[in-house]
């Protein structure tokens, strides 16, 4: 194979203040692969696309496209070499229209003497989802409108529409239900018969190994090897992300449901614009968990308990207190939490410490007066934040000043579900607990729920990982367009068929 | 290492420590005489205290600019009222500041508008309401009221409401609400915590802050006339600034922020005019100073993010 054919990184290095994010990494993308990267939080990944796509500029290093020197100096300029990049995090603005999203910085080719044609730009917009079949999906629409879902598929057109000759994919399915996953990897072998080659990141093992040709494993900023992806298992995979052996399963291993104790949580009848009729009982020690495809309702559901969602009709009690619930404090006051789906813009205080975003959520309980002047004694608050620190094991230097926004993604999931576990609740609604957090934390997380499940807490466990469902759950609650259609039990076998069966 | 709030406060005593070798320098040692600095003291009071009530807005990440024209308002019916009951003074003074801190933060929590406009409707037509109550007379302050222009007095009644003030911010659920909430209004939420009703109360507490400072304001100049507490928002926004308090609020507001700020501002315009600025020239340096300062405040937290390692910097969105 000639350099041609080649896009080559060599000896690339980026260091963020005291830490060595990318050490010496160096690999080789035939043109037309799909190369895998895989990696721990923290390993180097997403470092590495950014540089790779102009966002971050390498310390040290070389790249070459095609045999050509490459070395952009912004995101727009990679575009212009054939490099675009879908990122991790929503890079959408809301208040813009999809054509705007999609044009956006390269609305020139519609301006004639400093005028822009909106039109012809929402007519090229329409032309470009329609290419990518998402036809559904308006040009003409504010992008706040769309779900969370068709603005990550917008973001993907956005980055097809300079016609890239290397794309970069980075946790891009993590935002994606089931059936919209499937239309993702439609469309990436529609790329790869344009010739495209294709960088991925995801936690996701098994949509690594389905989806790659190849799998580089970085470490610590490191590459620990690259293999090819049909003569690797999942297993072997993990172990080279991980650097050790990992225990078996991830999940629990008994096949017996846990019957649970007392009623804790009783939903009857709960109906809104997106829900219709929900009835369920969550008992003590059980883990609920609820599936269903994107437009299903189970964020929804979660969302409509907490009461954050207008309009609402049915009842929530807590049947411990006897109480109704219809806003977020009565949740609160009646032992119950949520942690939100979106972590980083519902659930945590980036640029706050860890002490303090484990503080705010116990403040009143702290207090000497259980009023909002109470006194909260510093020595409560330390304990609290050892106890919690300890208990999840965060890895931070100094837990009083070190930002949440500057630990790794699982550890910033373990702060979100620690506040809430330090308080020994009677029932808890997670959804997704387990987004963009690595196997390693994955599993932790998992250990620590059971580990809660045994002292008497109830979980309600939205999930889109049916695996995590089948793995994790004594219960299945499958939601249809916003309607409970059937519950599994644990004992009777959860399969993926039998459960996509009644979902679709 | 340096983190956040060592490097705010750093910046503070550098500023300090330039500002007073600067002018000790150009005011050929005049700066630092006893009278000099008491009076320094003494001219810092009023802003403190209204900075005081500020703090929990500034922590949410709010502005109130309704400072002056409170002190103002609160200040004339305090000295109205204490001709009768002069133990009612403090009452009526706070009383007054309370209902302009409800109204603005009724506006802003339950109509959502953004508390800078609001403040700045009340800032206007308040003052219209006042000029044409007080017009060309200068309304005199009773005895009473001129006796508590005593430092002796004054520095008591400040140590007293920083402790309590202090205290809110630092040692309760509500002063760790309202500095969540400029950290991440919508984490608030989802924590079931009742947003709407402690941003109210946060207002309130300014108001009733204010209303204090009215007190003081009118004690130290005698009287008022129709201009009394014009530009006192700014000076108070800006100790509060100059004194490292974050622009956008959240965690790193800390009451010693202020205490340094408050002084340091007023050390800044009675340096520039015992080194014979002329009065415009004072409020240009002014004007220029606020703008270095929250630059370097912004860049500071700025650098503070490039530290960050990798996921989090990652993935900061680009245009692709």
């Amino acid at each position: 194979m000639t350099d041609s054919n080649l896009f080559v990184v060599k000896n690339v290095s980026k260091r963020f203040g005291a830490t060595l994010a990318n050490n010496n990494v160096s690999l080789t993308i035939k043109k037309g692969e799909i190369r895998g990267l895989a990696g721990e939080n923290g390993s180097g990944k997403s470092t590495l696309c950014s540089i790779i796509c102009g966002i971050h500029q390498k310390d040290e290093g070389s790249m070459h496209k095609w045999g050509q020197p490459y070395a952009p100096t912004s995101p727009i300029d990679a575009n212009s070499k054939g490099v675009a990049m879908v990122v991790q995090e929503l890079g959408i603005i809301e208040t813009l229209s999809v054509a705007e999203n999609i044009f956006l910085g390269k609305t020139a080719q519609f301006t004639k003497r400093g005028l822009l044609s909106v039109e012809q730009m929402n007519k090229a917009a329409a032309q470009e989802l329609k290419k990518w079949g998402l036809d559904d999906i308006d040009a003409h629409t504010k992008a706040g409108q769309l779900s969370i879902e068709q603005r990550k598929l917008v973001e993907l057109v956005r980055a097809l529409s300079v016609n890239p000759e290397v794309l970069i994919l980075d946790e891009i399915s993590q935002a994606l239900s089931h059936d919209k996953r499937e239309l993702l990897y439609r469309l990436i072998d529609k790329c790869t018969d344009l010739g495209m080659t294709i960088i991925v990141v995801t936690h996701d093992i098994h949509e690594m190994l389905e989806l790659t040709d190849s799998i580089t494993v970085l470490r610590d900023g490191s590459v620990v090897g690259t293999v090819e992806s049909k003569d690797l298992t999942e297993s072997e995979l993990k172990r080279m992300m991980v650097g050790r052996e990992l225990s078996e399963s991830l999940y629990r291993n008994d096949e017996q449901e846990n019957q649970g104790g007392e009623v804790v949580l009783s939903v009857s009848q709960l109906s809104d614009a997106k829900l219709r009729d929900i009835s369920f009982e969550l008992r003590r020690g059980e883990i609920l968990a609820v599936c269903g495809l994107s437009d299903g309702g189970t964020h929804e559901l979660g969302e409509a308990i907490f009461g954050i969602r207008e309009n609402r009709t049915g009842s929530v009690v807590a049947n411990v207190s006897g109480k109704q619930l219809n806003k977020p404090i009565d949740v609160i006051k009646n032992r119950g939490a949520y942690v939100p789906k979106d972590r980083d813009d519902h659930g945590l205080m980036l640029n706050a410490s860890v002490r303090d975003n484990l503080l705010v959520p116990s403040a009143r309980r702290l207090a000497a007066l259980k009023n909002a002047f109470g006194f909260i004694a510093p020595k409560r608050v330390r304990a609290l934040t050892k106890e919690a620190v300890d208990t999840m094991s965060i890895k931070t230097h100094d837990a009083n000043i070190q930002k949440v926004g500057s630990l790794s993604g699982g550890n910033k999931q373990k702060v979100s579900l620690a506040k809430w576990l330090v308080q020994n609740l009677d029932f808890l609604i997670l959804d997704c607990p387990t987004r963009g957090v690595d196997v390693g934390v994955k599993g932790y997380i998992y250990e620590k729920m059971l580990e809660a499940t045994k002292e008497g807490l109830a979980i309600l466990m939205i999930t889109e990982e049916l695996a995590e469902a089948i793995g994790m759950a004594d219960r299945i609650l499958v939601l249809k367009d916003g309607a409970a259609v059937r519950t599994f039990t644990r004992s009777e076998g959860f399969t993926e068929e039998k459960i996509v069966e009644v979902m679709m | 290492m340096l983190r956040k709030i060592d490097k705010s406060l750093l910046m503070s005593v550098v500023i300090l420590v330039l500002v007073l070798v600067v002018f000790q320098i150009t005011t050929k040692g005049n700066l630092l005489t006893k009278r000099n600095l008491l009076n320094i003291i003494n001219q810092s009071l009023t802003t403190a205290i209204a900075g005081l009530g500020l703090i929990f807005v500034a922590a949410m990440g709010g502005t109130n600019i309704t400072a002056g024209v409170v002190a103002a308002t609160a200040g004339v019916i305090a000295v109205t009222v204490a001709r009768t009951a002069f133990a009612l003074t403090f009452p009526a003074a706070m009383a007054v500041g309370l209902l302009f801190g409800l109204f603005l933060g009724f506006v802003n929590a339950v109509f959502k508008v953004p508390s800078f406009m609001a403040s700045l409707a009340i800032l206007i037509a308040g003052r219209a309401a006042f000029v044409w109550y007080v017009s060309s007379r200068i309304i005199f302050a009773p005895m009473d009221i001129l006796a508590l222009n005593k430092l002796e007095y004054k520095i008591p009644i400040l140590a007293l409401l920083t402790i309590l003030i202090g205290y809110i911010l630092e040692y309760t659920p509500f002063g760790n609400y309202v500095k969540a909430i400029g950290e991440n209004e919508n984490a608030v939420k989802f924590m079931g915590i009742n947003v709407r009703r402690y941003k109210i109360w946060a207002y309130a507490l300014s108001g009733i802050m204010f209303g204090i400072a009215g007190i003081f304001l009118i004690a130290r100049s005698g009287g008022a006339s129709h201009t009394m507490g014009t530009g006192m928002e700014m000076q108070v926004m800006m100790a509060l600034f100059i004194g490292g308090v974050p622009v956008q609020g959240g965690t790193g507001t800390r009451i010693f922020k202020l205490l340094f700020g408050a002084p340091l501002i007023v050390l800044l315009e009675n340096g520039l005019v015992l080194s014979g600025t002329s009065g415009p020239m004072t409020q240009l340096v002014k004007g220029l100073a606020l703008l270095a300062i929250v630059y370097l405040s912004v860049r500071l937290n700025k650098v503070e993010r490039l530290r960050e390692p990798k996921e989090q910097l990652a993935s900061s969105p680009g245009l692709s």
